[in-house]
């Protein structure tokens, strides 16, 4: 019986324990939300709230905690299960971060975005691999390294230190209005590199060659990991968006929900949630999951939504990435300190922070060269020297690192993804202003007024996938977009009515398709010198009839002033029984 | 000492049990462990990916299950089908789904030799190291085993990853559903009838703990008679048994009423009566549980024991008061004093989740309730709170709020359909299910008959008669009462009364809430009330038509429950605690006595001057007025006057004493006619001083 109450007793104290954790947690941020609200309202923009939430961290361990005797700390530890970033923190961030990409910008820099994240984080895992590689050689040489270090080992640094995540950068550029196509390329780059380090790192793990010289180069064994790159990496995007698919699917169907949003909400966050649980239940990556289902949704969900969930949704998302991300960067700064292996080795950190600069600049510079070649619309000298900037580390580096921190190797990575996140957050991220001023990079823009430059990357492929998703995905999955009725050959008459639902064509009528955004037109272009002609002229493209599908797109290419041209004659194949 | 030792002797042998297992496994790891190191580690981390992937499938059944719900629920919604609460509809897949789990999955058995031996001198603990040939494996406590049970664990080791920890569903499921509920009180007609609901959720509770727990005792008593019970059953379990059980939660109900609009005052007595209710049994079922008599003589009364344990039960209570109170209060005065937070909307919200959030925690930290803690810090937040935030906030942390109630309601009631099937260690004894049966009727009977009639002697207006069935027809009961029959399952008398609750929610909430509809217009009462003009309720609105003394009558049935006590706090509220925490209400200098003018204008926020002018306080809801009872026979003369009050207040403040028809009040009468006040458009607040200063005007 004494047995009994003393486990008991024990089992109460350490619930105690537990509260009391999370209590300070908790004090933690609210001290950030209000400190933050203080530079807010004061306009202090060289601290961001994520540099705050560090510095509370730190400033409350040396306050409270290293005073106390360190008897007491012995219980005192603050370290969550790393596998709780990483399943319940990050998921929310990411889904934040592709719920909320500026479409319009994103799409249409697609191109670039999408050659920085995988080719960018490639050469910059490699280089950096390869870098701390010889730093580790040098470590050898002097002697202060006796633990192993494989050369897969520094691939893995690589992989976890080449997650970029600008989100002091991209929240000065939001209130400052900066240029749009830069936020884009940066916002686009960090989220999808986020992805692709996850996979990497992953794949780097998974790396084993056969036969007893383990950690030496084996061509099968690499390409098995290219080949566990690409499939965790595609399986995770298509069961993203088929989530996201479906989601849509389910509330286009049922079209009455939006009578309830809550309801409507509760679905939202459930499927959304159900795709992080569903890629880990298959063996892909949730995190990278999430992110595709996010962008989904906010491509096609959205549309389906009412007004109010549209709101709630996004309100909820916010508040859940807001709380999730400051927790992590409080965190970050208690972990300095009550992490309890850390193994801080200078040579290797002054070779990481070399590393990270010639990764980051073997990046951007040779890809944006490369990228400037093919872009209309160039990206300028100052867009480089900005991204190369802005190359700041964050959440997911660190969840990354946190994760598995058993061998002494993995522990130095840790510590030194720890200080590097310090110093790019605080020194970079402060740094900002300045910086944006110095490279005379423009802000103060309307993002509606910046459409001055055409159809730079609406290559010939991204033209047929929007057009298919347009004429066929749109009006299957939203109630935006014309009806399938217009869209199918004749023959496929029934199919399309049935499929097609009611509201699609009450909305036909007073069509605004908020995806026209997506691909750049130079309706402003001709605007300039042309601009009550050109008024006219919509006005009477829309009495114009029997176009060519390439004619049409053009057109539609044209026309972001939606209340002026018609949408009814952009039809792919010609019918005119159905006109 | 006898029992004592049993107990402990098997709970000991029941660790020994655990402890085979363990190191069961851990000779099938070491034989591995002879193979080499490397596949050994690839072996265990291939295991933790193993159980990762399972939990998430577990997890995803769940939310499968949800959506499931949810699109039902639509579907019904769409369709107005009222007899089948979502509540209910998860119950029943979440049933579905068990049945599948239970009897559709083959049982996963992987390993198959009986446990070796293995006694450890100093009993269990909750984290082992074990030495296997050189190596060191760490193990976590688990769980008790039963030894008939023993079979079960490797049969059925899927069903066990079903099940959540129970604490679980009281740390993380239940805090937004209380806080819900604290912040959703629909303010006016629960404070007119606090002493009601007040007394229903004490001495009622109480009522029912007792009269349960003596009937099961006679059950107990019974069931060893006629040779049914073996198993130890002492009356403190009884006790426990009725604290429980005691936890009403007619959700079902009070959607439908919502939905029909049923009369107001009904709403918040049954809505307070659940919601107080939940904190009285909680404290109640620890208190009881905290019942350890000294000496031997265990499970028999002690009247010293039952002094401490009342002394307990107090102490919790007034303390998670306290506290959630105090933390209400403090976010009011940080929302308040920063004047300009309202700028940001997010930062507001966050701040607001992270100070309610951070209340259950403190409460817990220091030894209380933290669910009754939250339920009064939502209250207070509802009361102080929300009036400094920005509309927009308002709007998201309600809607936030809803959104997890939502999710964690219907979670807690799937779950429970899942567990009537993958519960290991249900104990259906049909007498003991039966006599709790009946033992909820009488027990809900003796608490809502006899406390209504008391309650009849002391109201002006009174519980009638269909009221008082509706009362007893909704007690229904859910998720409080699982959580908590959930939270300790060790004994076989814990065991039994957890299948009983779970029988009882499945059929109070089928049952009496698929019958809420009929009963409703069986007992014949009054659906689709405007809310805003069932202040007067229909029987006594002809009495008002009546003539000449309606006046009086109506003065006199309106406070039916502002009694001297309330009033008081109400006015104390009005003129301080309002001021200083929010920027409604008169400015602190106009209420303070002149010697505090300094404190008083340093305490009070700028936009409380503001909105002096244009006063409009959401708080006259409080209070029962008979504003319209005046407009029934006189509204165009009351409209006109209305008008020039409120042009009369626009001048200066001063409303009342400008006109000249009332000057000089009283605090008495100042407080009787804010009382009149719930059209606020109408009359002026100026007057509303409690000590004359006229140098302050």
């Amino acid at each position: 019986m004494v047995e009994e109450l003393v486990t008991e007793k024990e089992a109460e104290e350490s619930h105690r324990q537990d509260s009391v954790n999370l209590l300070t947690f908790i004090s933690l941020l609210t001290l950030t939300i209000l400190t933050i609200w203080l530079f807010k309202h004061r306009r202090v923009r060289f601290l961001h709230e994520t540099g705050l939430a560090m510095i509370y961290g730190k400033v409350v361990y040396i306050l409270l905690i290293s005073p106390i005797n360190w008897e007491f700390l012995v219980p005192f530890q603050v370290t969550f299960d790393p596998e709780v970033f990483f399943n319940i923190l990050l998921p929310p961030i990411i889904f934040h971060a592709g719920y909320s990409l500026k479409k319009r910008h994103f799409f249409r820099n697609l191109g670039s975005i999408i050659t920085y994240a995988f080719l960018g984080t490639a050469i910059s895992c490699f280089v950096i691999g390869n870098l701390m590689y010889g730093v580790v050689k040098l470590m050898r040489a002097v002697g202060q390294l006796t633990e192993k270090f494989y050369y897969t080992d520094c691939l893995f640094f690589g992989a976890i230190i080449s997650a970029t995540d600008p989100v002091t950068v991209l929240a000065i550029f939001n209130e400052l209005h900066a240029d749009g196509d830069l936020y884009a390329l940066l916002f686009g780059e960090s989220v999808m590199n986020d992805a692709v380090a996850i996979v990497l790192s992953s794949s780097i793990v998974a790396y084993q060659p056969a036969g007893a010289n383990t950690h030496m180069f084996d061509a099968s064994a690499f390409f098995k990991s290219v080949g566990i790159f690409l499939g965790i990496f595609s399986g995770s995007f298509v069961m993203g968006a088929a989530t996201g698919v479906v989601t849509a699917l389910i509330s286009c169907s049922f079209t009455k929900l939006h009578c309830f949003p809550l309801l409507e909400t509760a679905l939202f966050f459930l499927m959304s949630w159900s795709t992080f649980l569903l890629a880990e239940a298959c063996g892909f990556t949730g995190v990278v999951a999430v992110l595709f289902c996010g962008i989904t949704q906010a491509h096609y969900t959205s549309n389906n939504l009412s007004e109010e969930s549209t709101k709630r949704t996004k309100q909820l998302f916010e508040v859940l990435h807001f709380l999730a991300e400051n927790f992590i960067f409080s965190y970050m700064g208690l972990a300095l300190f009550t992490f309890q292996k850390h193994i801080f080795s200078p040579i290797f950190i002054i070779g990481a922070f070399v590393a990270i600069f010639i990764g980051r600049a073997l990046n951007i510079y040779p890809l944006s060269f490369l990228l400037n070649l093919g872009r209309r619309d160039k990206i300028r000298g100052n867009f480089q020297h900005m991204m190369m900037f802005a190359g700041l580390r964050g959440a997911m580096a660190f969840a990354l690192a946190i994760r598995d921190t058993a061998t002494s190797a993995r522990q130095m990575m840790f510590t030194t993804t720890l200080l590097i996140v310090f110093f790019t957050v605080w020194v970079f991220g402060g740094g900002t202003t300045p910086m944006l001023s110095w490279l005379h990079i423009r802000v103060g823009v309307d993002p509606d007024q910046d459409l001055h430059k055409t159809k730079q990357e609406s290559a010939w492929l991204f033209r047929l996938w929007y057009t298919f998703d347009h004429n066929y995905l749109k009006p299957i999955l939203t109630h935006s977009g014309p009806p399938l009725t217009s869209t199918l050959p004749s023959y496929c008459g029934p199919l399309a009515s049935c499929l097609t639902s009611p509201r699609a064509y009450e909305n036909h009528e007073q069509l605004r398709d908020p995806d026209t955004d997506l691909i750049h037109n130079d309706a402003d272009l001709t605007f300039t010198f042309g601009d009550t002609a050109i008024t006219t002229n919509g006005a009477s493209a829309s009495r114009r009839s029997g176009s060519t599908s390439e004619e049409a797109l053009e057109r539609e290419l044209d026309s972001r002033e939606q209340e002026l041209l018609s949408r009814g004659t952009r039809l792919v194949f010609p019918m005119e029984d159905h006109i």
